[in-house]
C-alpha cells in the first residue's frame, strides 16, 4: 500500500522523528502528531547483492535519506539516485521509498 | 564480600556447518561442560546462571537450567546481542560481590539454521520489521555500508584501510583451530572479493557459524584467576539520530580508565567487537587508542605494524559469528590470552586487556556498547 510518508511531531516540545517513538526523548512527552515528510536528500546509496534467506544474488538498491523534516530514514530507491541527489518520498507497506525529484518543491 | 574473579572460560570450535544433531543446547551445554573442566569446578558448584541466545525460544534460561541439571539461586537472560557478553559478566560480578551467589555460569550460544536467521534478522525488532523489511534491506549489512561511507568520507579512508585490519585478523585466525576461516589472505584478494553491499566484501562481514562461549564468575578459590578491573556501559545513548561513528562508548571512556588505572597504552591487547571493521575503529577511537580522525594513520602505523594484538581470536571476521555468542567470545579470548592459554597465538606475558561489546541495531546502528578491562590476577 502507499501512502504520504510521514515523521511524528511532539505535540509539546516539536522534536520530529522516524520511525515512531511512544515517549519523546526530548521532553518526555507522550502526545505526537503526523506531518508528511515526502522530500529530502541522498546521504549515502549502496546496492544489497546478498541478502538473507534469497538464496542468491539480488540486486536492492538502498539509500540513507536525510528528510526536509530533519530525521534521518533508510529508504528503498525507485530508479537511480546518488549522494547529494533530492529525492521524493512515499511510504510503501509503510516503509520509506524515494525516487529523484523531477522538479524542486518542498513541503 | 569477596572480589568476584572469572575463575573459566570455554568456547566450543565454531563451525560453519555444524555436525548433524547439533543444536542451541548441545551448543551450551558443550561450552558449560568445558568451562567447568577449565575453572576445575564440579557442576554442583554452580549456584547461578546467565544465559544469551536467539535461538533458544521458546525455552528460556530456567529451561536450560533443567536440561543441563543445575539447581540455581540466580538466574537471568540477557537479550542484548553482541552486548550480551559483558552485560552478563557485570551482573554475575555484582551477583558474587553482593553474595547473591557464589558460583556463576555465563553461556551465549547459537545455531540459527537458514530459515531462522532469515527470521531473526526481518524479525529483529518491529522498527525492522516495519520499516526495513519491507524494502528488502536483507539484514544489517546495508545499514553497515551507509556508517562504513560516512566512516570513508569523514577520515578519508579507502577500503584498503579496512582490508589491512581484516587481514591482520586473519594473520591471528591462521593460529586459531577455533577459527573458521584460517587461510591466508592479501589485501589482493581482500580488494577482489565479491561485494555483499558496497562498499562492504565479505570479507567485512561476519560469518554467520555454530558455537558457543562460556565463562565463570566465583568469589575466588581459582588457579588462575583475571580480575574484572572496570567495567561501563551504555544503551541507546543517540536515540539512533546520530551517524553512527560515536558509540556510548565515547561518553564512558574517561570512567573506564580512571576505574582501570590504566589507559589504552597499558593494555597487552585489545578484542573489539568486529561485526564491520568500521565499528572497530569507531570504538578504538571512541576509547582513546588514537586522536580523534587519526583512524588512517592508526591503521597505517599500529594495525598494519602489527604494534596493538588485536582481535587475537582472528575476531568474529575470521573466526565466525555464533549469533549471541558474539557477544561472550571477546571475554573468553581475552581470559584465555591472561591465563597464558591461548596456544599458538599467545601474547606474551599479557596481563592486561580491554574487551569491547557492541550491537542490536535498533534502526540505523547499535544501540548497545560495553566496555570492560581484565586483569591477571597473578
Amino acid at each position: 500500500m502507499r501512502r504520504g510518508l510521514c515523521v511524528s511531531v511532539c505535540r509539546t516540545c516539536g522534536r520530529k522523528v522516524f520511525p515512531p517513538r511512544v515517549l519523546c526523548a526530548g521532553c518526555g512527552g507522550a502526545s505526537w502528531k503526523r506531518e508528511r515528510a515526502g522530500h529530502g536528500a541522498v546521504e549515502e546509496v549502496t546496492t544489497v547483492r546478498h541478502a538473507v534467506g534469497a538464496g542468491g544474488e539480488v540486486s536492492v538498491s538502498l539509500a540513507s535519506v536525510r528528510l526536509d523534516a530533519g530525521p534521518v530514514v533508510v529508504a528503498g530507491l525507485d530508479g537511480q539516485a546518488g549522494p547529494g541527489d533530492r529525492v521524493e518520498l512515499v511510504a510503501v507497506d509503510g516503509a520509506p521509498v524515494g525516487r529523484r525529484a523531477k522538479i524542486e518543491a518542498k513541503d | 564480600m569477596a572480589d568476584a574473579v572469572i575463575a573459566g572460560v570455554a568456547e566450543v570450535p565454531y563451525r560453519r556447518h555444524p555436525a548433524r544433531g547439533t543444536t542451541t543446547e548441545s551448543l551450551l551445554a558443550g561450552a558449560a561442560r568445558r568451562a567447568l573442566r577449565n575453572a576445575g569446578l564440579k557442576p554442583g558448584a554452580i549456584d547461578g546462571l546467565a544465559v544469551a541466545s536467539f535461538s533458544l525460544v521458546p525455552d528460556h534460561a530456567v529451561d536450560l537450567a533443567w536440561k543441563l541439571g543445575l539447581r540455581l539461586r540466580w538466574l537471568m537472560e540477557d537479550t542484548n546481542g553482541g552486548a550480551s557478553g559483558i552485560n552478563m559478566l557485570q551482573h554475575a560480578v555484582g551477583a558474587v560481590e553482593a553474595g547473591d551467589a557464589e558460583a556463576i555460569l555465563v553461556l551465549a550460544g547459537d545455531r540459527l539454521t537458514g530459515e531462522a536467521f532469515a527470521d531473526l534478522v526481518t524479525g529483529y525488532n518491529a522498527a525492522t520489521r516495519d520499516f526495513l523489511a519491507p524494502i528488502r534491506f536483507g539484514g544489517p549489512n546495508a545499514l553497515f555500508a551507509f556508517l562504513t561511507q560516512r566512516h570513508m568520507a569523514r577520515h578519508g579512508l579507502a577500503r584498503e584501510d579496512y582490508g589491512e585490519l581484516v587481514i591482520a585478523q586473519r594473520e591471528w585466525a591462521a593460529r586459531n583451530p577455533g577459527a573458521v576461516y584460517r587461510e591466508p589472505l592479501t589485501l589482493e584478494d581482500y580488494l577482489a572479493a565479491p561485494i555483499v553491499a558496497e562498499p562492504l566484501s565479505r570479507y567485512d562481514c561476519a560469518p554467520v557459524v555454530a558455537g558457543a562461549d562460556a565463562l565463570i564468575v566465583t568469589s575466588g578459590g581459582s588457579r588462575r584467576p583475571v580480575a574484572v578491573r572496570a567495567l561501563t556501559a551504555s544503551y541507546n545513548h543517540d536515540q539512533q539520530e546520530g551517524d553512527g561513528l560515536r558509540t556510548g562508548l565515547a561518553l564512558a571512556a574517561r570512567s573506564l580508565w580512571e576505574e582501570a588505572g590504566a589507559g589504552p597504552e597499558d593494555v597487552d591487547l585489545a578484542i573489539v567487537y568486529d561485526d564491520y571493521p568500521a565499528i572497530v575503529l569507531v570504538q578504538l577511537e571512541d576509547l582513546g587508542f588514537f586522536a580523534e580522525g587519526d583512524a588512517k594513520r592508526f591503521v597505517a602505523q599500529t594495525v598494519a605494524q602489527r604494534r596493538l594484538p588485536l582481535n587475537t581470536s582472528g575476531g568474529q571476521l575470521s573466526a565466525g559469528q555464533a549469533g549471541a555468542a558474539g557477544g561472550l567470545h571477546g571475554l573468553v579470548e581475552a581470559v584465555r590470552q591472561l591465563r597464558g592459554e591461548a596456544g599458538d597465538r599467545q601474547v606474551d606475558g599479557a596481563r592486561r586487556a580491554l574487551v569491547t561489546g557492541y550491537g542490536m541495531v535498533l534502526y540505523r546502528h547499535g544501540a548497545c556498547t560495553n566496555a570492560a578491562v581484565l586483569e591477571r590476577v597473578r
